[in-house]
């Protein structure tokens, strides 16, 4: 409890002080700390840790004069939330850089975030929610010779946790933009890309021709003329070794295509990628979500409630095949079905399945078939909303959606394939004086699984300062077990504080198709985040 | 620990000693059509802006845009406020960004920031966040999160830049 007392007195201690200017250069920032108290749950399998507490916290400073920036990010885990890897357990400094930039060339040294085209190849990034932090420490290089060109180089070992990883990345990118640089004027653009990665660790085993040194490169092409614009990306990657069983991965790739048809009021959008043995970390023995090179996130839409997202797909690296379809439409303000502000319609439709191929010890694929779609179903989403404001008062969302699930396959339990259907039903009240009161129903209904669930939230907002909530998960189906939730917060500009107390049910957690599994848990969570 | 602990304390009261930046960063976005942007070409010649960070996946982004789109047509005809809104998504959803503005037909200048630099670059945290700027492009107002009606918040803060001209 004491270090509760330390947190608490941090979090008051910064949000007030006033602000003075300083003649030269400028220093800004940000915090965000989070919290949790844990109690022990025994109805929905919640054990408090040992110190019945978990706290999260992070402070950035950045310090810029010129050219020049430079800044930290220090973290601390007083321990870890519930979910976060206990190897988290530890406060520093994890991630300092200098940089330089003006409008053709940036240099950064120290710790950086970068990424090559849509990141299918490379991908250093930051998600808190998921614990996720692969950060290059090394050098980063961008040029941009001219208008149309650029040009990015990058080298270093990637953070893990509080260290770096075994594994070294050098890479190269580049980008033109075609029909600039031939001084072609008009409504089309023509540009074309690729990139270069290199990993190397060491390997001191038995195994001859092991790969210490990993090879991949991509090229893309994004093409946009009037209404219609289309993207394609290709990506291979060579021989990589695994550690657990110790064998040779054989080649691996990536392809992604995407083809947008847009026009005022209408957007449509179809996808297709497939993935072979695409799993690609600076160490071979990395586990969870560390030392990923790649980014490959799931390609189908990400759900706002929280029924539908009971069943999150998550990618499947080592091979899958499929796509999505998504469609927007707004039908015109004064019309019959349009109203008098228009109703908005949107449709989504994806698929995913295994690889047709051999899957040699459940660690890679051998001799698949490149564009069949007999593998075992992973996923399949259709789902529809619609949208509608019918006064200045009141507006209304419904969502529909029909999901297969193979949680045998996703989440590697006997559960084989869930079937579902969800409905959802939102509605806004404005009430005068900036106060507004939303309430949402939910209904999932199953035959497998947990079979059903019902949930219910409102939510009551004072201006745009206070905001109140109570919700409820309820599994109608089979446990009869209510996850009750309901806090407030208060922001005011960039400050926000947040309390909350409740349930959180065990399960898949997933930020933009990344998962983590997040235990049961019960108790009270607060949090303050603060830029400034 | 405790060391440790005071010097992150004073940490932050030093940097609390600080002004916040007036100026926005310098990043490269992408446009729409996959051009690069950079951030100090965003202007509005003179006017104020609001610039605002969303994502296709978070809803109280979504409804702070489409609240703004109600009201846009008569906040330019008093305040010629131009709105630009920078979406963070990344690829697992940026496809959809260019489909969901048109299907929506917002009328606001759309970027894509997908490894998140200008929003690392501004230290802002969460999505959604508002920032108003004035004629000299410098942030004078900023605020986390979205309750239905705080567009009204925005648009006065607008009007304060307006009138006081």
């Amino acid at each position: 409890m004491k270090k509760v007392f330390i947190i608490l007195t941090l979090l008051f201690s910064f949000c007030y002080g006033d602000l003075f200017a300083q003649e030269k250069g400028r220093l800004s920032g940000s915090i965000e700390s989070n919290n949790q108290i844990y109690r022990d749950d025994s109805k929905i399998g919640a054990k408090a840790p040992k110190d019945k507490f978990g706290s999260n916290n992070y402070l950035n400073l950045n310090y810029s004069y010129g050219n020049f920036r430079a800044g930290i990010q220090y973290e601390a885990y007083f321990p870890p939330l519930l979910g976060y890897s206990y190897k988290l357990e530890d406060e520093g400094i994890v991630h300092k850089y200098v940089s330089y930039e003006d409008k053709n060339l940036a240099i950064t040294v120290g710790n950086f975030y970068e990424q090559f085209g849509s990141g299918l190849l490379f991908r250093a990034w930051e998600d808190r929610q998921l614990g996720l932090n692969n950060a290059l420490e090394g050098v980063s290089i961008k040029f941009r010779p001219t208008k149309y060109m650029s040009l990015k180089a990058v080298y270093g070992k990637q953070r893990k946790y509080f260290d770096t990883g075994d594994g070294k990345i050098r890479g190269i990118d580049g980008e033109v933009n075609i029909l600039e640089g031939l001084n072609i004027e008009g409504n089309t653009v023509f540009i074309l890309g690729g990139g270069y990665i290199n990993r190397y660790q060491e390997y001191t085993g038995p195994l001859e021709n092991y790969p210490k040194s990993v090879n991949a490169w991509s090229a893309r092409v994004d093409f946009t003329s009037g209404n219609s614009a289309f993207q394609i990306e290709y990506v291979n990657k060579g021989k990589d070794g695994s550690s657990l069983p110790s064998q040779i991965i054989p080649e691996g790739s990536a392809l992604l295509t995407n083809y947008s048809y847009t026009q005022n009021g209408l957007g449509i959008n179809a996808s297709f990628r497939r993935l072979e043995n695409m799993t690609f970390r600076s160490e071979r023995n990395a586990v969870d979500n560390e030392l990923f090179i790649n980014y490959l996130p799931a390609n189908t839409k990400q759900h706002k409630y929280s029924l539908p997202n009971l069943y999150p797909y998550s990618t499947q690296a080592m091979g899958e095949i499929g796509g999505q379809i998504d469609l927007v439409y707004t039908i015109k303000k004064k019309t019959a079905l349009g109203g008098k502000y228009g109703t908005r319609i949107s449709f989504n439709y994806s698929h995913y399945n295994k690889l047709d191929g051999t899957l040699v010890d459940g660690v890679f694929y051998s001799s698949s078939d490149f564009l069949s779609l007999d593998g075992a179903k992973l996923y399949r989403d259709f789902n529809v909303e619609i949208q509608k404001k019918w006064s200045r008062r009141i507006k209304s969302y419904f969502t529909f959606m029909n999901l297969e699930y193979n949680k045998g396959i996703i989440e590697g339990d006997n559960k084989g394939i869930v079937q579902a259907k969800v409905f959802v039903a939102d509605l806004l009240y404005k009430f005068k004086k900036g106060k507004a009161l939303r309430g949402e129903i939910q209904y999932l209904n199953t035959r497998q699984d947990m079979k059903d669930w019902i949930a219910g939230s409102l939510e009551y907002n004072i201006g745009s300062r206070w905001s109140f909530f109570f919700s409820d998960m309820y599994n109608s189906g089979k446990t009869k077990i209510h996850y009750i939730n309901f806090g407030g917060s208060y922001v005011k500009n960039s400050t926000r504080f947040s309390v909350s107390y409740g349930r959180q049910k065990a399960g898949l957690l997933c930020v933009g198709g990344v998962c983590r599994m997040v235990p049961a848990a019960s108790g009270l969570s607060f949090s303050l985040s603060k830029k400034f | 620990m405790k060391e440790k602990l005071i010097t992150l304390l004073l940490a932050l009261t030093v940097s609390l000693g600080v002004q916040s930046q007036k100026k926005l960063p310098n990043v490269t976005l992408k446009s729409l059509h996959g051009k690069e942007v950079l951030t100090s070409d965003l202007s509005n010649d003179g006017k104020p802006m609001i610039i605002s960070f969303w994502a296709t996946w978070c809803k109280p982004c979504l409804s702070e845009l489409s609240a703004f789109n109600d009201e846009y047509e008569d906040w330019v005809e008093e305040t010629e406020v131009k709105i630009i809104a920078i979406s963070i998504d990344d690829a697992r959803t940026n496809a959809r960004v260019k489909s969901m503005v048109l299907g929506n037909d917002w009328p606001f200048e759309v970027y894509l920031d997908p490894n998140q630099d200008f929003k690392r670059a501004l230290n802002i945290v969460n999505v959604p966040h508002t920032l108003v700027l004035n004629g000299k492009g410098e942030v004078v107002w900023e605020h986390s999160t979205y309750n239905p009606g705080s567009e009204e918040e925005v648009i006065t803060q607008v009007r304060h830049l307006v009138n006081n001209h």
